[in-house]
């Protein structure tokens, strides 16, 4: 697993991303803009669900006007996490935020297992009321509660890696340069 | 959810005026909630936040499209059916809000800047 890491860290691809001035900074941003995408999606989801907001419309049809953008958007956060996540592998493996927040990602997975298993099987029972049977309101709290953890516990990531006290970018490369 | 439903891409079962009614109030109540905690965050560290070139352009650039969101909002709310015009105007207040995201995570990097930032000459 070592090696596997230090393999990573070590490919041209992660370099470039550490050595360049604004790759980092660019897919944090990117990271960001997905998982606003991501959290405000699966919000006017869980929402329906609970019966709180958007209720006088079908969940069928909420559900399918969104769910695209949600996948769409995590496709884009996942890259670019992936990608930082190369720049500096052994040291985010070890981090405990990192780790945690991998498994509330597989528990905010299993938690839509779960509604898919039970209230998503009985949809065309209840998705013209106003809000889920019991299970499926269950089911949007939970994902809730995971996916503000999953944004704490990833911003901490940050807080606790420290790469931008490591790599000083030279003085010379700055928004000057792209001006002469 | 406004841009996209503005650009036909989803909600194209709502009228844009249902759309806005929708997302609006939260719109303007998020809005709020990180002006608050914004304003936390500079009272946290101000040294950090006020002297990078980032910081001001982005609080420009906020300050400038809460007003054309408010003003867009309520003549969303008013007027049914909208000019063409209005996907092109939608396309160029999502890549604001775009740079607005990147700017806000360029304060921490504000040496890209170079001598425009006032951090680096301090």
């Amino acid at each position: 697993m070592e090696t596997l890491l230090k393999w990573l860290a070590a490919t041209a691809l992660a370099t470039k991303i550490r050595d360049s001035l604004l790759l980092f900074p660019l897919l944090e941003s990117t990271h960001v803009l997905g998982l606003a995408l991501v959290f405000g999606t699966i919000l006017v989801i869980d929402l329906r669900l609970l019966g709180a907001a958007s209720s006088h419309r079908p969940f069928q049809r909420v559900a399918s006007d969104i769910f695209k953008w949600t996948w769409a958007a995590f496709a884009l956060t996942a890259a670019t996490g992936s990608l930082m996540f190369i720049t500096n592998a052994p040291v985010y493996y070890h981090n405990f935020y990192f780790r945690t927040k991998m498994v509330l990602l597989v528990l905010a997975g299993l938690n839509m297992l779960v509604f898919e298993l039970t209230a998503g099987r009985t949809i065309h029972g209840w998705g013209d009321t106003r809000s889920a049977p019991a299970v499926g309101k269950a089911v949007a709290v939970a994902s809730l509660a995971l996916w503000i953890a999953i944004i704490f516990t990833g911003r901490m990531i940050g807080f606790t890696t420290t790469r931008a006290a490591e790599v000083k970018p030279p003085p010379t490369t700055n928004f000057d340069d792209f001006l002469k | 959810m406004v841009y996209l439903r503005i650009l036909g891409w989803a909600g194209m079962d709502q009228t844009l005026r249902q759309t806005v009614a929708r997302f609006g109030p939260w719109l303007t109540w998020g809005l709020w909630l990180m002006l608050a905690t914004g304003i936390l965050m500079v009272i946290g560290e101000p040294v950090r936040e006020l002297v990078t070139f980032s910081f001001w352009l982005k609080m420009a650039l906020v300050a400038a499209m809460a007003v054309t969101a408010s003003l867009l909002g309520r003549r969303l709310r008013r007027e049914e059916p909208f000019a063409r015009s209005l996907k092109a105007v939608a396309i160029v207040l999502f890549l604001i809000w775009v740079c607005i995201i990147i700017l806000g995570r360029l304060i921490a990097y504000d040496h890209v800047w170079g001598s425009w930032s006032p951090a680096t000459k301090a």
